[in-house]
């Protein structure tokens, strides 16, 4: 049942390169460093990862607001990503899109986004051409628990199930939409109690355990590769992190306690006691690939520092694609 | 592709030549593909799509879901990852549903990208009032579509245009709305069997006269035509602009149109108020101001939702008479 | 509602509804039945409404952050006292533990268990003894009955009000105590205990069972479904007998090699889903008879991995008697009803 030691170091790897990714981005917006909202990822990390690692380069993913892990798990460079949060020309969007649009089209990273569920409609899309393609690659949805609210998920849930499409719907639920608690916005508790009625099946996975989503989202992926049509899995998770920006402690929509009891159960600590418990990789081990994402970081961030901004004249450039077929010749 | 073709005498409707541009290009580019609600085993409710279902299969024309933002979703999607969709959403109004996913999301993608993507996907709908389909399925709403970056907008008049401009939409890298006019859909014209493009951007003078420019599009071409042909009658020669594509608009044609003419009418069935006849006069009056004899006449419908009532949607959607006493008032300004 | 579980007066029934039951991975490898919050709303609300019939004057529900008691009692009238339990925090099976350990402190008298077997052993966990009447809302439901929860109810009513004679109507269900070796926590399963390879609990289920190496089974009947099916397969064991059954899974080697009570079998060994095994060895177990089950290895209770084992950690496991006392729900509703009407026809059952 496990993933093979491979997989698990590389799950580890992955979840640390989120972790300090949203770190060192928070200190630098506490500090004033980085315009513009930003929607951090910490806490989160096991969903991002444990889903990522059954994906290949080819396979597309669509996120969120919060999308910097999504795009740090699909193998996302941290100079580019680090660049363009400070809207530097070297960016990975040339400084136009910044945290919200983070992208890497190469990775098949589709986009963060600004509409909380406008990435749904697109990750379908995505599966739409892999099936017309014939191929077995994957699209994966990541969204809210608010995002099961509003109408673009309803809609692409349907269709691609309706359509069959090889699409697997992962559901952060991390309680709370922005700053509203889950159960005031919605009548039942687990956002997977839809799946049925799109006809698809889903499961509840622990979001705080890597290898249970791993395992999760390797028997999803299958399936969508087999040809079997979408599935949908809804990880129980927590954002360590405010809405926005880092601020975590005193806040008025969730308490202290419920903060500490989530953190008890930081994905990555639980994480590195198995892996330490079971001889995959001991305290040093890990120290290592936390000083790696660390010096990784620290080259992005300086990166990004001596990175030019972007040529003013360059505003008006990529509104359109200059009118050249790119299609088949006729 | 090669420009506009000779035509050889053929005459297809409207509707047909739509039908056809898109059968061709389906069949030139194995990527295309067609989505949209009833376009598959219905062949599309103005029969639009008919035959291709048969011909292509499920796969390549796609019956969805009525969900307007998950087919605009599915072509963003299925564009971004190299097909080249071809989305339909009946009428104009259900686009409404779906303004996420088109402005926010396929609008703007490429540019919040910092260029890396390619949205090739072609937005097809119908407009217009005149079949008593009343408030939500009669409206002329290119105007907000003209208004964001990153989209193309076409409507196109007659057979040649409806086949040409729809062959360039689809041939274009960029987000591209094909509007169609309900009313237009069995006008027939000449129509070259061939495959051709009309460009995007480019205007067509339908009508040459040097005392009045009428720029318009759509449905109202043949109204203003009407008109002009009656002020003709009356010894006044109107150039008739039919802009075939309002995103980007051809302001060259225009302005040299108005310089010549010094005095402009503006013509289109959407409500005038925030219309598109506003952004045309405003571009002549910056390009051309010292050159009008006249303001700048805008003819729209009035500020109502379209009416049910054959009566009251007769009344609400401007036509040649009311464009002429218009154009004769401008003459005699 | 009710702050705690302190102790209440007049017959009381509790009523644990896992909210976790009928929606982990098993419906994404062998389509096993999603089991949404709505079902379980409903069967909540049908065994408050048969509870009450049955006699019990109250009716005491767990909580959970699901609500599910509280939505199930919205508009409910009903002639009895309904509380729900403020929720422990766990969001896990520990919250049906908490709960059924409350009930008993608070004296209910019957137990109505809305799940599969996982939430059957987590009330068990809770209250050993507890009398029982286990409804099946879960995705394996070998310990639990399919039976409507509004007769599931009455019986519990009648049990905790006496309309039914609780020694005449319950039996005590088979027990697997776990204990592994120097850790304070024991565990207990209702149906079987397994020994699968690998060092992470993962998403609980086992879906791949070339993985088991060992099972110890309390119940492995015919008719069951899951990691029990394969010691019933070579070795039937009824709920209603004695001693259970240990079952070593190899390759075939083994069984080349000439042990006793070896061979390939195929088992229903998930909803929807066959595997084949090789079963290296089989034994019958004694009540009491320990069995050791060595690491590195989880331990599974009752299908779901549980319980890490370490390189050279093992975990002591036994099939005992004394496990919850599980009401016959016919049996009840039939002794309430014969004192409630006497005047049926004699020998018609009766």
């Amino acid at each position: 049942m496990d993933p093979s030691p491979e997989t698990l170091l590389d799950l580890h790897r992955r979840m640390v390169r989120i972790r300090h990714f949203e770190e060192a981005a928070g200190r630098l917006a506490e500090q004033n460093r980085l315009p513009g909202f930003l929607h951090l990822y910490v806490g989160e990390e096991a969903v991002a990862a444990g889903v990522c690692a059954n994906l290949d380069d080819d396979d597309q993913i669509s996120s969120t607001h919060r999308g910097h892990g999504h795009l740090v798990a699909k193998g996302g460079d941290y100079s580019g990503m680090m660049a363009e949060l400070m809207g530097k020309a070297t960016g990975y969007c040339g400084g136009k899109g910044g945290s919200m649009h983070i992208c890497d089209l190469d990775l098949g990273m589709l986009g963060a986004n600004g509409i909380v569920g406008g990435g749904v409609p697109i990750a379908v899309g995505a599966g739409f051409a892999n099936k017309y393609r014939g191929t077995d690659r994957v699209s994966v949805v990541f969204f809210g628990d608010g995002a099961s609210n509003i109408g673009a998920f309803h809609e692409a849930a349907n269709m691609a199930a309706a359509l069959s499409l090889p699409v697997l719907f992962v559901c952060e639920n991390n309680e709370y939409g922005e700053f509203t608690p889950r159960d005031r916005t919605m009548a039942i508790t687990d956002v997977v109690d839809r799946a049925a009625g799109y006809g698809m099946p889903g499961a509840i996975v622990d979001g705080m355990d890597v290898v249970a989503v791993w395992e999760a989202a390797h028997e999803a992926v299958s399936r969508a590769r087999r040809g079997e049509g979408p599935s949908f899995i809804e990880a129980k998770t927590y954002r360590f992190y405010n809405h926005h920006g880092v601020q975590t402690l005193g806040m008025k929509y969730r308490s202290d306690d419920e903060l500490e009891q989530w953190k008890q159960r930081d994905p990555i600590e639980l994480f590195e006691d198995r892996l330490a418990s079971a001889g995959v990789l001991g305290a040093d081990g890990a120290q290592a690939v936390h000083a790696a994402a660390e010096a990784d970081i620290e080259a992005a961030i300086a990166f990004a520092e001596e990175s030019p901004l972007p040529d003013p004249d360059s505003l008006l450039v990529d509104v359109y694609t200059p009118a050249v077929y790119s299609g088949a010749a006729s | 592709m090669t420009p506009p073709a000779e035509t050889d005498g053929r005459s297809i409707a409207y509707g047909a030549a739509f039908a056809e541009g898109l059968a061709q290009m389906m069949d030139a580019d194995p990527n295309v593909f067609v989505a949209g609600e009833d376009v598959g085993r219905a062949g599309g409710v103005f029969g639009s799509f008919r035959g291709l279902n048969e011909r292509f299969g499920d796969m390549r024309v796609v019956d969805t879901p009525i969900s307007e933002q998950a087919i605009v979703g599915l072509g963003t999607g299925a564009a971004v990852s190299g097909l080249r969709p071809v989305v339909d959403l009946m009428f104009m109004d259900f686009m409404l549903v779906a303004m996420d996913q088109i402005v926010n999301q396929a609008a703007k993608l490429k540019y919040m990208f910092g260029g890396k993507a390619t949205l090739p996907m072609t937005i097809t709908t119908s407009a217009g009032a005149g079949l008593s389909a009343a408030a939500q399925h009669s409206q002329s709403l290119e105007a907000m579509l003209c208004h964001i970056p990153g989209l193309k907008v076409v409507m196109p008049s007659n057979p040649y245009d409806a086949k040409g401009l729809l062959i360039s939409c689809i041939r274009d890298d960029n987000p591209t709305v094909f509007v169609k006019h309900k009313r237009l859909l069995g006008l027939k014209g000449e129509v070259p069997e061939d495959p051709y493009e009309v460009p995007l951007g480019a205007a067509s003078t339908v009508r040459s006269g040097d005392d009045v420019t009428v720029v318009t599009y759509g449905r109202m071409v043949h109204e203003a035509t009407s008109a002009a042909d009656a002020m003709a009658a009356e010894g006044i020669e109107c150039d008739v602009i039919d802009l075939r594509t309002l995103q980007p608009l051809d302001m060259d044609t225009v302005v040299q149109s108005a310089q010549r003419t010094s005095r402009v009418a503006v013509v289109h069935e959407a409500v005038r108020f925030g219309g598109l006849g506003g952004e045309i006069a405003s571009g002549i009056a910056e390009e051309a101001f010292d050159y009008l004899d006249a303001p700048i006449e805008r003819i729209g419908a009035p500020f109502s939702p379209v009416p049910f009532s054959p009566v009251l949607e007769k009344e609400w959607v401007p036509n040649a008479e009311l464009i002429g006493e218009r154009i004769r008032a401008l003459a005699a300004a | 509602m009710n702050r705690a579980g302190g102790p209440v007066a007049g017959p009381a029934v509790g009523i644990v509804a896992n909210p976790l039951a009928g929606k982990d991975v098993r419906r994404l490898t062998s389509g096993a039945t999603p089991v949404s919050d709505a079902v379980k709303i409903g069967a909540i609300r049908r065994a408050v409404v048969g509870a009450i019939e049955g006699g019990a004057e109250r009716v005491l529900i767990s909580g959970d952050r699901a609500r599910l008691g509280e939505r199930a009692l919205v508009g409910l009238a009903v002639d009895g006292h309904l509380d729900v339990l403020e929720p422990s925090g766990w969001n896990t099976g520990r919250d049906s533990q908490i709960a059924a350990a409350q009930f008993r402190d608070a004296g209910v008298k019957a137990v109505i268990a809305l799940g599969g077997d996982g939430t059957q052993r987590d009330v068990a966990t809770g209250w050993r003894a507890a009398p029982l009447v286990p409804l099946a809302v879960g995705t394996n439901n070998v310990f639990p009955l399919q039976i409507e929860a509004t007769v599931a109810g009455f019986a519990a009513g009648a049990v905790a009000s006496g309309q039914a004679n609780a020694a005449e109507v319950t039996s005590a269900a088979k027990i697997i105590d776990v204990a592994p070796q120097g850790r304070r926590r024991s565990e207990a399963a209702l149906v079987d205990v397994c020994l699968v390879r690998g060092a992470f609990v993962g998403a609980r289920a086992i879906w791949d069972v070339a993985s088991v190496n060992e099972i110890v089974a309390a119940i492995a009947e015919p008719d069951g479904v899951g990691l029990s099916a394969i010691a019933a397969a070579v070795a039937p064991v009824r709920r209603d007998e004695p001693g259970g059954v240990h079952v070593r899974l190899g390759c075939a080697s083994a069984h080349a090699a000439g042990m006793q009570n070896g061979g390939s079998i195929r088992a229903a060994v998930m909803p929807g889903s066959y595997g084949d095994l090789d079963i290296s060895h089989c034994e019958r177990l004694r009540f009491g008879q320990p069995v050791t089950l060595c690491g590195p290895g989880v331990l599974t209770l009752d299908g779901e991995r549980e319980v890490v084992l370490e390189r050279g950690e093992r975990a002591q496991v036994t099939v005992n008697p004394d496990g919850p006392r599980v009401i016959d729900v016919g049996a009840a509703v039939a002794s309430a009803q014969r004192q409630r009407y006497p005047f049926g026809p004699a020998g018609a059952g009766r």
